[in-house]
């Protein structure tokens, strides 16, 4: 009960003057901020990327051939095992492997600028792709040229309502009538939004910061509309040994370190690849980015300092300014405990406040870093572990820092405090 | 100066002395502030300025006309060859131009002692090429026109970057790159090849750019090229077939510009996305995307910046704060101050000059602290962090700066207070 009026105590004196404790505990609040705030962005990354990587594309690469090169820029279907043996090398899971060859791209008069996709695909392109069904089955390797799996916007573009398995369409310009077998589930908006590099088309920041730091970084756009268009039309590659691309799906952490295995695999058999997947979430996801916590944690401890030197200061001054009141109380019956007691409850509580103000400022940072980044997936999360030591290590330092006023306070002659006066 | 001003100051020192434990404390908080900003900046400041520098080696009057990185579905790949060097050289006519057409292939590359072959971009390109870079040869020398370029059965020449040098000999030093011979495996082929030289590395943050580089997969053969873990090799090593770029290099900026819009004329600009639906070639100047580099970096160095004002600012605001509860325990002072005929502009100065001093102190000792921490976080984060002067020399206006904002409101507080009633309250 003495212990809780004394906090109690601290606390009321602490809000006698709002602006003042405010302003001093600045440096506790921007360093338990800056301590929680990487954290917040990191971890909330790392789990949107796990468990919405699907539809973010995290966990999607694509593979071309590289136009520049001068050497053949064709990519066929034996590559597929090239990359097949490239992923597993290291036993990495494959959660999707494919691959297509435009066939036909048919613009619609009515919409200028929309298009219809015939890709031939070997099996597994839609799962790769990282389709969903949500009727009826995949393509299947016994499936004859006039079977076809469809997105979910082709009905719409052929002006139906709906497509069903069962259904018969044929693309304008396509030799024959298509059997529908399947239809993907429409994808949600973010991917639709989302490039192969992991970037968010929509995003205010795109156009002005993205593009121009891939330009700088070397990546060149590529124009993959019809990806994302939702109207591509899937047909069995018969005949055709030709691919234009080539999916995988695999470990979201793990798609940089594969992208370049398989670049490597395909440099060894003679042929120049350029490689598409998401470029900041592995870097997030990867273990590279904690070289930066050593820079967060003198951000943090420069900060707290600074926050305990100045509360360790004024706690000096409230010691010898407030030598009539700790004298009175001395009087009163209060020992040097009690007095040193509210000296330290002071700190603690300065350190608390600070503490559980400066995490919610640095969620708000966290919030702020999220929303300016151009990245599919980028988001925040309350790093509960982080946020604890940060605020352990706040209380400890702002214990310490009212150490020496406590004990300047208590040491202090109670005659000699009213006799001043 | 005039007395009663030296007098004001010798005051203004005089407080900071007699309460040693405060001051130093409050000097305290004004060095560490002061730390953050040398170390910022100089990792900050000090990175942009290196990344101009070495980006400036890369060609800053070379373009380069290439195949598009990607193309539209269905569009046919531009062709590159002979008739389109020759129809850069016409467009050109008057400017005086070197133009280099270069064929490029990734390709493995082995050498003795190691299992694991490594993948290199392979350059061949008539010895004019060096002319598209500022790079110099660091050791041995650069490719001749006589030099032999290799075949299934003859042994050839090559240059190579320092970086691939020093990924293909780690043990060695680059120097001793020249006279080895390493075997590179084309269309299916292998063939020897001798190294006469070695170019300079012009990345100083190759490791640290190469360690957060996530985007190499995703660069074309084109843009690979400017990451210099090149070979480069003499042009009639790859046979006949399409070229990868043509470089031209131009006497002067004006002639850059002009070339660039000669030759945008016909083929389109690197950044244009629809060229890619047309499949037409591509001009992409090397200027325009150092200064893109450049935007990037400043960016980069901008957020660094933004941090150490914010520590800076925290800083301001305690100490200010801290000043502004002192000067109230000083009210009967600066009462008989006043009472004395000291005006207020003589409070406010020497308020002032306590806090400028404390800071300055502060930051002098910050100083060293920034140094220290510079060496330390270098070692953990491997972050180029360096302490230069001119640096120091930043961080000590900022610590004035410091000690001027934390005055500013306890000065006026302290100048605007009226004698009589705080003397008056005292005798009552």
């Amino acid at each position: 009960m003495r212990w809780l009026a004394v906090l109690a105590a601290a606390l009321r004196r602490l809000r006698q003057r709002p602006v003042r404790t405010f302003l001093l505990l600045q440096g506790t609040i921007w360093g338990v901020a800056v301590a929680v705030f990487p954290s917040a962005v990191i971890q909330g990354t790392r789990e949107a990327a796990r468990q919405e990587g699907r539809v973010l594309g995290a966990d999607r690469v694509s593979m071309r051939a590289d136009t520049t090169s001068s050497a053949a820029a064709v990519l066929v279907r034996d590559d597929l095992r090239t990359v097949r043996a490239a992923v597993r090398e290291e036993g990495t899971a494959l959660r999707g492997l494919g691959g297509a060859r435009v066939a036909r791209t048919v613009p619609d008069p009515e919409q200028p600028g929309t298009l219809l996709t015939v890709l031939e695909c070997v099996v597994g392109t839609e799962v790769a792709r990282g389709h969903t069904l949500a009727a009826g089955r995949w393509l299947a390797p016994d499936d004859g040229p006039t079977r076809c799996v469809v997105e979910a916007g082709v009905a719409a573009w052929l002006g139906r309502a709906a497509l069903t398995p069962g259904d018969r369409i044929q693309p304008a310009g396509w030799p024959h009538e298509l059997e529908v077998v399947g239809v993907c589930a429409p994808r949600p908006a973010q991917a639709l939004r989302t490039n192969d590099l992991g970037f968010d088309l929509e995003h205010p920041l795109y156009k002005k910061v993205g593009v121009p730091l891939l330009f700088a970084m070397g990546i060149m756009p590529v124009p993959d509309d019809w990806k994302r268009s939702e109207r591509c039309v899937h047909v069995p590659a018969e005949g055709t040994d030709e691919l234009h691309w080539i999916f995988l799906r695999v470990e979201p952490a793990l798609v940089g370190d594969v992208a370049n295995r398989i670049r490597d695999r395909m440099t060894d058999a003679d042929k120049s690849v350029v490689m598409l997947y998401p470029l900041v979430l592995p870097l997030v996801m990867g273990e590279k980015v904690e070289r930066f916590d050593a820079v967060n944690l003198a951000m943090f401890l420069a900060c707290l300092l600074m926050g305990a030197v100045v509360m360790m200061n004024l706690g000096l001054l409230s010691a010898l300014t407030r030598a009539r009141e700790i004298a009175i109380r001395r009087t009163e019956g209060a020992t040097k405990a009690d007095i040193a007691l509210q000296f330290l409850a002071e700190g603690l509580m300065l350190a608390l406040v600070g503490a559980g103000l400066g995490c919610v400022l640095g969620m708000g940072l966290a919030h702020l870093r999220a929303s300016l980044e151009p990245v599919a997936g980028f988001t925040w999360t309350f790093p509960v572990r982080e946020a604890l030591v940060a605020v352990s290590v706040a209380v400890v330092i702002g214990l310490l820092a009212s150490l020496l006023p406590a004990l300047r306070a208590a040491s202090q002659d109670p005659v000699q405090g009213l006799a001043d006066e | 100066m005039n007395r009663r001003m030296r007098s004001v100051i010798r005051e203004g020192l005089l407080h900071v002395t007699r309460h040693p434990l405060r001051s130093s404390l409050t000097a305290f908080t004004s060095a560490i502030a002061i730390a953050v900003t040398v170390n910022v900046i100089s990792l900050s400041f000090g990175m942009q300025e290196d990344i101009a520098g070495d980006v400036d080696l890369f060609g800053r009057h070379t373009l380069d006309v290439g195949v598009p990185p990607a193309l539209a579905p269905g569009v046919k790949r531009p062709s590159l060859g002979e008739a389109q060097v020759e129809r850069t050289r016409r467009l050109l006519t008057g400017l005086d131009p070197i133009v280099v057409p270069r064929r490029q292939r990734a390709a493995p590359i082995r050498v003795d002692g190691i299992d694991e072959p490594y993948r290199l971009q392979v350059v061949a390109a008539a010895p004019a090429y060096l002319r598209t870079l500022s790079i110099p040869v660091a050791h041995g020398r650069w490719l001749r026109a006589d030099d032999a370029p290799g075949s299934p059965e003859l042994e050839g020449t090559c240059c190579l970057d320092e970086a691939s040098a020093v990924r293909l000999w780690p043990q060695r030093d680059p120097a001793e790159a020249v006279g080895a011979r390493l075997e590179m495996r084309i269309d299916g082929v292998a063939r020897t090849m001798r190294v006469v030289g070695v170019l300079s590395d012009p990345l100083r943050y190759r490791e640290l750019f190469e360690t957060f580089d996530e985007g190499r997969g995703a660069r074309t053969l084109t843009s690979s090229l400017l990451s210099f873990r090149n070979i480069y090799v003499p042009a009639a090593t790859f046979g006949p077939g399409d070229y990868t770029g043509i470089s031209i290099v131009l006497p002067t900026d004006e002639a850059v510009l002009e070339a660039q819009e000669r030759l945008i004329a016909v083929w389109a600009d690197a950044r244009d996305l629809a060229a890619l639906s047309r499949g037409s070639l591509i001009v992409f100047v090397r200027k325009q995307w150092m200064e893109a580099l450049g935007t990037s970096t400043m960016q980069g160095s901008m957020v660094g910046n933004l941090v150490w004002i914010l520590v800076v600012l925290v800083a301001a605001v305690m100490i200010s704060t801290l000043n502004l509860i002192t000067v109230r325990e000083r009210y009967d002072e600066v009462a008989l101050r006043r009472c004395e005929g000291a005006q207020r502009r003589d409070i406010a100065l020497q308020i002032t000059v306590e806090g400028v001093t404390t800071a300055l102190i502060g930051g002098i000792v910050g100083l060293p602290i920034g140094y220290v921490g510079a060496h330390v976080l270098r070692e953990i984060v491997q972050f180029p962090f360096r302490f230069e002067l001119r640096y120091a020399a930043v961080a000590t206006g900022v610590a004035i700066l410091l000690g001027l904002i934390s005055s500013v409101i306890p000065a006026r507080h302290a100048a605007t207070l009226q004698p009589a009633r705080v003397l008056g309250r005292r005798l009552r």
